[in-house]
């Protein structure tokens, strides 16, 4: 085992913001403020140096990181711990995007006297992640000083932030691709738990993208020696979870060889390298992925206060497009920006919500259950599909979403009802008599979702996604092995060990197809559920009934681990 | 002659403005409620009738949307040290305030988060202290939401909805003469889910509540129950008040003495959300069928309704849907409508005016039935005003204010005005308001009472050829005083706090005096004297009493009053000595559609410039109407003043 350094929650969060495994520690873990459940969150940090030849990267950059969430009346160490489950966060998402579910998944555990952890996994490019304006900001308990920090400018607490990263300062990413993933979540587990514990207790999973990289973790040779097995990635976990995603079959090597021959994974890789992550423009920018865990604190502060950020959104094509597109209420005021959606009004919740409801979000994989608008009038939401269209292009419409219709000064201020008021108020009904949503559509709570947005020195999304990480998954789906890929050797799939899908009934894994049917895979299909929910919902439903999703998922992995 | 001519109307002129820059509107500039370096929203306001403001507001600092108050006492100035009325680390919802005729205010609010409970914490008027909080719903049951009413007797009541194996309605009060709360008492509900109501009662304790009724499985009503103070009786309405499809949200409610009663709701939602009014016919015990209160297809919400004496007035926000995204979508209007439970006509949709746009509006009555609107205007969609609109009883409308304009007012970041209005008609508001980067709980007050007359002094009696004393200590706490005016009743008339006057003939006068403040608003009362004959020539004549002189006074005093058709027109200038009393002074005013405009002819009575002249209308307004008169000159500031009668 590494060794140890224990800080206080302050000292280290700040310090982690500066750098993120102190000099001469291996391992860090700071407590994070209480959540009062019963549960302890922490976050671990690791030093794990990326290999030699790696271009220039910022020394925290050397170091991997993940929530730690146990039961507060558990071991301490996490081996004697009933069970681990570890879980990789989806595309353009980070740890926190899983701490709810994860908080839930212990508390669960709990409840049957079991006491098990769960590990929400941070990818290496969130060390890029500047999160100094934030944390001053919590601690002043105003998210004004964030905004201040990150979009005007100003010095706070001493420092002033270095902008966006842009440029050389993400050249390095052109090198974290699949292969330095995997790598890094079987460094994280190999180093905090033994072989013996793995294999009987430790449960491996994702969220969304979390899925094929879970499996792509499957696969992988990790010592590049087919001869031994014992360092492959099946053989590394008792079993296997997805939370809305599936897991990749087995390989089939005659394919595998014919596409290796292409080098497909390295001629992309290649074709991209002027592109080092995916939100280097807009609609979804790292810039704009900046303002939303601040919109996410000022909920968790002040969920029906009015939104002081909507007026000061930035006026450039970052956000003028990626607001267009989530708020704009059809084609003509996506393209005029008129009315403007800064003139808005808006509680804190509203706004946030905005972005991620699944009654308001034109995007499947970000919408979350977190209840209605109210305050205001809702027109159907035309752009950029139809209001009650089918799922379009894999990532738009497949739901009935509603838009702001009222701007300006004198405009009613939109609020917002929780996802349990969705059941004791009357439905928000559409031009067609038949309501938005249902309550069993709601399923997250916005301030508990809010407190996970805004983070604790990390992230729920993810603002330098790697576009090797694109490449080198598109390449190791057609069957691509050359290359950095050589390694995803192993066509067993899982191994034959337990499976649990955890699909959400109207996110992504419906569309993937039906799961592989055995007696090791058992899929739930959670009724209502958004892409974001299985990583955010509540622990009861809207009508107080208790949740299935925790439950399901600490039932599996207490079976596993029997 | 021309440089005189020039001089004197300059010397008018510079003393108008004096008054004019003194004080241009009736409303203050703003001040500040809440402390610097605390950044707030969501200030609320109340005032007691005797003008003691005191503004809420919730702030982050010090922990999650804490709930602070603070007190401006009624003699003005400045507010005092902000208190915090909420607990550390529990979010509260946006708290509702009333005051009880003694002047005793209490704020109520829940947890914003968790459980929702019921706060609950009054202000003793007499002591100027802060009551313990009060659980109102206890800590078991949460509540849905909650409705909060002060009656004319001092009563204050707190309704809300809750669960407790059933779905209730509860109610608890606290009456003006004691500081606890009753038990919790339960009214006829039903079976519905109630988390919107609204509730009223009259001078007679008669009350009448209405809330958002959402049966399980059922559409969404409006449901009403009425309080016999007679019988300590509540009793359910058999039918709704409204069924579906009229979804409803934001119930309001008003009751008159005899028992009549006006209920408001939005119904619809999307596009098609409408202001909807029933009325309640206290003699047959019917409710008329929903109507549309704005009378056309345009959407409308947010309705409230007060009774004030002589009419139930109803303010709603319009909308105009937008075809040209280039303009908005939606661009929003206030307007009012009265109804007279006599007749049960509703007047048409009238602009409580001044603002192009308008919305959020709330109304604000006093015992005395003035009427105060509070409201976010704009003349062009962009650039938000706090806007007041005040209806004293008597008006034929409301006249418009603008209290604080763009850049100052941050309807985004700190909420909507809100208003109160005082015994005298007084009004107050707060809204948010920017100041430097912070967001303060702004203040302004609208003065709209006179002064008080306080020591006034008229001889009894006297005789013939006496120099008798008269003196007056005139009040504002305000706006500056103007001028005090006598009438000795046998022609003549002085001016001055304390003057003298000498009766030429034997007989029983009527002595009025008059005192103005800088705005023009006046109190007149009135002595009678009786005047002797002159003693013999033998007989020592009485001695004379010291004389006070008047006072030297800058500001004009314009004196409007409305007799019939007239329009009389009087301002009076004490010059210093030597300036001469010429010049234009222009007055115009408008009733119906016609603009009325005179010039007031100067001449000097004694030291005062007096400025006299008539406007003539072509018909006579009711007995009811006041007229707004302008007066201007050259170069001088504007100022406007309400008629009196004459």
């Amino acid at each position: 085992m590494s060794s140890r350094l224990l800080l206080s929650p302050l000292t280290a969060l700040l310090l982690g913001a500066v750098c993120a495994v102190p000099a001469g520690a291996a391992r860090t873990e700071t407590v994070l403020p209480a959540r009062g459940d019963g549960t302890v969150v922490s976050l671990v940090r690791l030093a794990a140096p990326m290999p030699a030849g790696i271009p220039a990267h910022p020394p925290e950059c050397d170091t991997l990181s993940y929530l730690r969430i146990r039961s507060a009346s558990g071991p301490v160490r996490s081996t004697q711990a009933a069970a681990v489950l570890v879980s990789m966060p989806g595309i353009l998402a980070g740890s926190e995007s899983m701490e709810i579910t994860g908080r839930n998944t212990v508390r669960a555990a709990a409840a049957s006297g079991k006491k098990i952890e769960f590990w929400a996994l941070d990818r290496r490019s969130n060390c890029l992640e500047d999160h100094w304006g934030l944390l001053q900001a919590r601690a002043a308990r105003n998210p004004q000083v964030a905004f201040d920090y990150y979009f005007a400018g100003k010095p706070v607490g001493g420092r002033t932030f270095a902008g966006i990263a842009s440029g050389a300062r993400l050249g390095w990413l052109s090198r974290v691709g699949l292969a330095q993933t995997v790598r890094d979540e079987i460094t994280v587990i190999t180093s905090e738990l033994p072989e013996s514990y793995r294999t009987k207790r430790l449960l491996c999973g994702g969220h969304s993208l979390g899925g094929p990289l879970t499996g792509a973790l499957a696969a992988w040779d990790f010592d590049g020696n087919p001869a031994t097995t014992t360092d492959a990635g099946y053989k590394q976990c008792a079993g296997f979870f997805t939370l809305d995603t599936r897991l990749p079959g087995p390989g089939d090597a005659n394919n595998q060889a014919i596409v290796s021959a292409l080098g497909l994974a390295d001629g992309l890789a290649g074709a991209v390298s002027g592109s080092p992550t995916i939100t280097g423009g807009p609609p979804f920018s790292a810039e704009v992925f900046q303002i939303v865990p601040i919109l996410g604190l000022a909920t968790e502060l002040a969920p029906d206060a009015p939104s002081a950020l909507i007026g000061q959104l930035p006026r450039n094509d970052n956000f003028n497009s990626a607001m267009g597109l989530l708020l704009s209420r059809d084609w003509l005021q996506a393209l005029t920006g008129t009315p403007d959606i800064r003139s808005l009004r808006a509680t804190n919740a509203a706004a946030l919500a905005s972005v991620f409801d699944d009654n308001s979000s034109p995007i499947t994989i970000l919408r979350a259950g977190l209840g209605l608008p109210g305050g205001a009038p809702v027109a159907p939401k035309e752009f950029p599909v139809g209001w009650n269209a089918p799922v379009t292009l894999g990532v738009f419409g497949g739901s009935r979403l509603g838009a702001p219709a009222a701007y300006g000064p004198t405009a009613p201020s939109y609020t917002w009802r929780n996802w349990r008021q969705v059941a004791t108020d009357p439905p928000l009904l559409a031009p067609d008599r038949q309501p938005y949503s249902t309550p069993t559509n709601e399923v997250t709570d916005v301030q508990e979702f809010a407190r996970a947005v805004s983070g604790d020195d990390v992230d729920f999304l993810e603002q330098y996604f790697p576009t090797r990480m694109v490449t080198d998954l598109a390449a190791f789906g057609f069957g691509d092995r050359s290359g950095t890929l050589k390694d995803a050797r192993y066509n067993v799939g899982v191994g034959g060990k337990p499976v649990l899908n955890l699909d959400a009934a109207r996110g992504l894994a419906p569309a993937m197809g039906a799961a592989p049917d055995s007696a090791a895979v058992r899929t739930v299909s959670l009724a209502g559920f958004s892409h974001l929910d299985v990583g955010t919902a509540a622990d009861t439903t809207a009508t107080g009934q208790p949740a299935p999703l925790s439950r399901e998922l600490a039932a599996f992995a207490l079976r596993v681990a029997r | 002659m021309l440089r005189r001519t020039v001089l004197a109307a300059t010397t008018v002129a510079a003393a108008l403005a004096i008054a004019a820059s003194a004080q241009a509107s009736n409303w203050s500039d703003a001040i500040t409620a809440s402390a610097s370096g605390d950044s707030i929203y969501s200030p609320n306001i109340e005032v007691a009738p005797d003008g003691a403001a005191t503004v809420v507001w919730r702030s982050n600092d010090g922990g999650p949307q804490i709930l602070w108050a603070a007190t401006r006492p009624a003699t003005g100035g400045a507010f005092g040290t902000p208190e915090q009325l909420s607990a550390d680390g529990i979010g509260t919802t946006e708290p509702r305030m009333v005051s009880d005729t003694d002047g005793n205010i209490t704020v109520a609010w829940m947890n914003a988060s968790g459980s929702t409970y019921i706060k609950a914490r009054t202000r003793d008027a007499a002591t100027g202290t802060w009551g313990a909080v009060e659980e109102i719903n206890g800590t078991v049951h949460p509540a849905n939401d909650f409705g909060i009413s002060a009656n004319p007797d001092g009563t204050v009541t707190i309704g809300w909805g809750t669960y407790d194996n059933e779905n209730l309605l509860r109610m608890r009060t606290k009456s003006a003469t004691s500081d606890t709360w009753s038990a919790s008492r339960e009214i006829p509900n039903g079976e519905d889910s109630i988390n919107k109501l609204a509730l009223a009662f009259n001078a007679h304790g008669d009350g009448v509540v209405v809330w958002r009724a959402y049966p399980n499985g059922g559409g969404v009503e409006l449901r009403g129950a009425r309080y016999s103070q007679a019988t300590d009786t509540w009793t359910e309405e058999d039918a709704p008040l409204a069924a579906e499809p009229d979804d409803v949200e934001n119930p309001g409610v008003a009751i008159d003495d005899d028992g009549n009663a006006v209920a408001v709701w939005t119904a619809g939602q999307n596009l098609d959300v409408t202001s909807r009014h029933v009325e309640l016919d206290a003699a047959t015990g019917e409710w008329t069928t929903p109507a549309n209160a704005a009378t056309t297809s345009d959407p409308s919400m947010l309705a409230n309704v007060v009774w004030n004496g002589r009419a139930f007035v109803l303010a709603f926000q319009g909308f105009i849907w937008d075809a040209d995204p280039m303009v908005a979508y939606a661009s929003s209007f206030v307007r009012t409508r009265t109804y007279d439970p006599v007749t049960k006509a509703w007047s048409a949709p009238s602009a409580p005016g001044g603002q192009l746009h308008g919305g959020a509006p709330e109304l604000h009555v006093n015992a005395d039935g003035d009427i105060l609107l509070s409201m976010i205007g704009t003349a062009d969609l962009q650039h938000p005003q706090v806007a007041v609109s005040t209806y004293l009883n008597g008006a034929d409308g409301f006249t418009p204010e603008t209290i604080l304009a763009t850049d100052d007012f941050d309807p985004w970041s700190g909420g909507v005005p809100h208003g109160a209005i005082d015994a005298a008609g007084n009004g107050y508001a707060t809204f948010p308001q920017t100041v430097g980067s912070e967001i303060r709980a702004g203040f302004s007050f609208g003065d709209y009472s006179a002064p008080v007359l306080g020591g006034l002094s008229v001889p009894e009696t006297g005789v013939v050829g006496q120099d008798l004393a008269f003196s007056v200590s005139p009040l504002d706490a305000w706006s500056p005083l103007g001028l005090t005016a006598w009438d000795y009743g046998d022609g003549t008339s002085g001016t001055g706090s304390a003057t003298g006057h000498v009766y030429r003939a034997a007989g029983t006068y009527t002595v009025t005096v008059t005192a103005s403040d800088a705005l023009g608003n006046q109190a007149s009362e009135t002595r009678t004297i009786t005047i002797a004959s002159a003693p013999p020539a033998n007989e020592p004549a009485p001695a004379p009493q010291p004389r006070i002189d008047p006072p030297k006074v800058l500001a004009p005093v314009i004196e409007a009053r409305l007799n019939g058709k007239t329009v009389t027109l009087t301002a009076n200038v004490t010059l210093r000595s030597g300036k001469s009393c010429s010049g234009k002074v222009t007055a115009t005013t408008k009733f119906g559609t016609t603009t009325y405009r005179t010039s007031l002819k100067l001449g000097k009575v004694g030291k005062t410039c007096v400025g006299t002249g008539t406007i003539k209308l072509k018909k006579s307004p009711s007995t009811r109407t006041k007229l707004r008169v302008t007066v201007s000159a050259k170069s001088i500031k504007t100022r406007t003043l309400t008629t009196k009668r004459a």
